[in-house]
């Protein structure tokens, strides 16, 4: 690596990510924890144009899912000449009253005198005559901007305009996705690969989730794509971490006791310099479309550059100690299956054997994160090799 | 390759490329007819909140029927599934209430610009009779008395399909209640007419050729295309199961704002610039390569975009594409870090390097993009019509940009080699100094590089 890399990278080239693990997996939980008192508060105090008790407020559950009011504006050819200057000066007055405005679209009629501006925002109560009453009070503030046009206010309640199965039907998608991409990683990697694979994968989608709780993002019909979008990115990523743990257990295939620990410390080490460049160049494009776009285009683009650094995360600094920790423990309690039977059924075993069942049974039932540590009780010592593996030349060198 | 046909192979897809990005923007009269061929970019449909479209808001009519919301919500969903079935999957179809308290349905319709269309689109919401004798039009009363069959209770939807001999028919499909109505009406009048009344005018006549009692027929005639299509439509809008009258029809605009095309454009052109310059100075010639078959790939995907019936952009749309960018340019880093690694590690010549860094890079590659290939193959079945542009946009990108890498990006490399197969500085490539010295040097103790893999226990 050159030195223009910067001394990050530097760094992360002998970092290792399972010496960490402990500390990664701390800063989903405290995000998830954040993210519940947010909802919490806010939901119990009613802050911040929250009604007060609506649980899907303190989410931010979005006008799509939930329904509102459609304020109608009709302003006639001053429509077309100062179109953002109406809108302005209505938006304020309506957010007076302590809602907020989701979008706002122009209406042009075949009649250009009926031409108006229409405005939607969410109803801040759960009560219809409490709604009507406070719609009537908004039609008549606005309406006393425009004196000369009498009664060009109307307001309509509408629905939920996301199809009521849009939900249903997304997370009907998302664990059969799920279940087939597992299934797909089962067969080309290994079976704790797709579960940990998996794995990775739920705390995106919770963490983004958590994120834009936190950071007040509405969520409407664009952030269900989103969210599968970054899923579709973040399972790419741990995938070709997995690449390289594959190509590095090849040689290894049948041994006992894999340093699993190093191989996903190398596995992440070799990708990271291609997870910061992907993640950056695939950031970079989103950035700018948050930061040119209107408030509509950064409520979509908040949610994805948040899911695509819990997906960098999650692929870099979970999703490899994962796998080491699960495949050493599968192997351990296979290992443990396949000598209780040779010791019930075979119990003149000889040599060395004997000392196996009670103690590792129970080092591994005390220790689910293995170490390398308790092997040592496990395995008969006949001989003291210890497999160097090298990235120069991919051959094992003997060392006494 | 040699030298020559390196070249022309480079100067095909330079020609390709600029043909493609030309024929993408320019609009011009094609000579001697009276068309005009416009600009493949500019064909591509724009969902509801990038280019507003059309709303229409129809009042639900109070009847003397129960169960007037379960009717309503059917409505609701049987237009939502015509809207789909055009090819208007991000138009959307919602319930409400105007000031007078009455039920309204509200349907807006993206990137059509005349309010009649919508109509057209939907069909004008009517009534549907089925008859076995002839009615004076407009005689609804008599119709009511008449019919045996009624649209909003017996017909489940109407479609143009074929018949056996690949001739255009409109297929109607019957509820249960409807199926048995129907199996008696035709088997005990086989050969005789029926009257089709849409609104109380008759449209149809067609002969009872057999008995039909699965509930699935099909009207046959010598249609065209379109005059099933229309046929099928009204129809299908009989069987709304409420009356419905037509309050108001307006153009609306884009919700994101009047230029959220142009910003969309903007924030993707310096987000690719910025890639393009990425990849030249992180990578050099290989990064120009990879430039090459991304310019390859923009305008492939623009003109699937284009083309494609169901890719209809929106703000998830234009995340779908966003993604499969990044993942274009994330398999051309996978593979020149490959590369890289392997001719620092090796003494190889530059061209087998970049031979077995392909090689390598391959199976990580194909993995990493199947898995959401499979994503988006499920979300494009199971979806709603709303994530369904999403979904096809998601596929293109994805499957184009593994073309991309793979298949473009080593082809144009292919061609460098013969021009240039020694330059370290062009390729940005470098040997490690030897590696195991550089690794102790760094970090003596440590286990950077020897990794023990097997651990059958030194100390015991």
């Amino acid at each position: 690596m050159a030195k223009n890399k910067g001394n990050f990278l530097k760094y992360m080239k002998n970092f290792s990510v399972t010496k960490h693990a402990k500390q990664f997996g701390i800063a989903p939980f405290a995000i998830l924890i954040v993210a519940l008192i947010v909802i919490v508060v806010l939901g119990t105090t009613g802050l911040g144009g929250v009604r007060q008790g609506s649980y899907t407020d303190a989410v931010g559950i979005g006008i799509d899912f939930e329904g509102g009011t459609i304020l109608t504006v009709t302003l006639g050819e001053e429509v077309n000449t100062n179109y953002e200057e109406h809108a302005t000066a209505i938006i304020n007055k309506i957010e007076e009253y302590g809602v907020k405005v989701s979008n706002y679209q122009k209406q042009i009629a075949n009649n250009p005198e009926q031409n108006a501006i229409q405005f939607r925002y969410k109803n801040i109560s759960n009560d219809d005559d409490a709604i009507n009453v406070l719609n009537t009070k908004i039609r008549e503030e606005v309406n006393n901007l425009y004196p000369d046009l009498p009664n060009n206010v109307r307001y309509e309640s509408i629905g939920a305009t996301a199809a009521t199965d849009l939900l249903n039907k997304a997370g009907i998608a998302l664990a059969v996705s799920v279940a087939l991409i597992l299934v797909y990683i089962i067969i080309r990697f290994t079976l704790m690969s797709g579960f940990a694979a998996v794995i990775a994968l739920l705390h995106d989608v919770i963490i983004m989730f958590a994120l834009t709780v936190i950071c007040r993002v509405q969520i409407n019909t664009s952030y269900v794509a989103a969210m599968i979008t970054i899923i579709a990115y973040s399972i790419n990523n741990t995938i070709i971490v997995f690449d390289r743990c594959r190509e590095y257990l090849k040689p290894l295939k049948g041994q006992k006791n894999i340093d699993y620990r190093g191989i996903a410390d190398m596995a992440v080490r070799d990708t990271f310099t291609r997870s910061v460049y992907t993640t950056l160049t695939t950031m970079v494009t989103v950035a700018f479309l948050a930061i040119l776009g209107g408030e509509a285009i950064r409520q979509f683009c908040v949610p994805i550059i948040l899911g695509l650094v819990a997906g960098f995360f999650s692929s870099v600094c979970l999703a490899a100690p994962l796998w080491a920790a699960m495949s050493a423990s599968f192997d351990r309690t296979k290992e443990k299956y396949a000598k209780r039977n040779e010791v019930s059924y075979d119990k003149k075993d000889p040599e060395g054997e004997e000392q196996v069942p009670a103690k590792p049974a129970k080092n591994n039932a005390d220790k689910p994160v293995p170490a390398k540590k308790p092997d040592q009780g496990k395995k008969p010592n006949n001989n003291n090799t210890v497999y160097k593996y090298s990235k120069k030349n991919t051959q094992f060198k003997k060392k006494k | 390759m040699n030298k020559k046909k390196s070249i022309i192979v480079l100067s095909v897809v330079a020609i390709f490329i600029i043909l493609m990005a030309v024929f993408a923007v320019v609009s011009f009269p094609i000579g001697d007819t009276v068309y005009d061929y416009t600009g493949y970019a500019k064909t591509i449909k724009l969902g509801l909140e990038m280019s507003g479209g059309v709303s229409a808001v129809y009042e639900v009519l109070p009847d003397e029927y129960e169960d007037l919301d379960t009717r309503i919500t059917g409505t609701i969903s049987s237009m939502q599934s015509l809207l789909v079935s055009k090819g208007y999957t991000e138009a959307t179809v919602s319930k409400g209430t105007n000031s007078n308290g009455n039920t309204t349905i509200r349907v807006e319709v993206p990137d059509v610009d005349d309010p009649e269309r919508v109509l057209d689109l939907i069909g004008r919401p009517a009534s549907l009779y089925f008859t076995l004798e002839k009615v004076d039009d407009e005689d609804i009363d008599k119709l009511k008395e008449v019919a045996f069959i009624n649209g909003r209770e017996h017909l489940e939807t109407a479609y143009v399909t074929t018949d056996s001999d690949g001739q255009y028919a409109i297929g109607l499909k019957f509820n249960d209640e409807g199926a048995k109505v129907f199996a008696t009406i035709t088997s005990e009048n086989t050969g005789s007419s029926t009257y089709i009344y849409v609104d109380g005018k008759l449209i149809m006549q067609p002969t009872i050729q057999t008995a039909i009692t699965n509930g699935s027929a099909i009207i046959t005639g010598n249609y065209t295309y379109d005059s099933a299509y229309e046929y099928a439509t009204k129809l299908q809008s009989g069987t709304f199961g409420v009356t419905l009258r037509q309050s108001e029809v307006r153009n609306i605009s884009a919700t994101l704002g009047e230029n959220s095309v142009r910003i969309a454009l903007i924030a993707g052109a310096i987000g690719v610039g910025l890639i393009f310059l990425f990849m030249i100075l992180v990578y050099r010639g290989l990064g120009l390569a990879a430039d090459i078959a991304l310019c390859a790939y923009i305008v492939l995907l623009i003109w699937f975009c284009a083309v494609l019936p169901w890719v209809q952009l929106t703000l998830p749309g234009i995340a779908g594409i966003l993604l499969s960018i990044g993942m274009a340019v994330d398999g051309n880093v996978i593979i020149f870090e490959r590369i890289k690694n392997e001719y620092g590690r090796s003494s190889k010549p530059i061209p087998s390097a970049i031979k077995e860094g392909f090689r390598r890079s391959t199976a990580a590659i194909i993995d990493g993009n199947v898995t959401t290939l499979i994503g988006a193959i499920v979300l494009w079945v199971l979806g709603s019509s709303t994530v369904v542009g999403f979904a096809v946009t998601l596929f293109i990108g994805i499957i184009l940009s593994m073309f991309t890498c793979l298949v473009v990006t080593r082809l144009i490399l292919k061609c460098f080699v013969p021009l240039n197969s020694r330059s370290e500085k062009f390729y940005g490539l470098k040997r490690y100094p030897d590696a195991t010295d550089e690794e102790e040097d760094e970090k003596p103790a440590d286990d950077a590089d020897a990794v023990p893999v097997v651990v059958e226990s030194e100390e015991a």
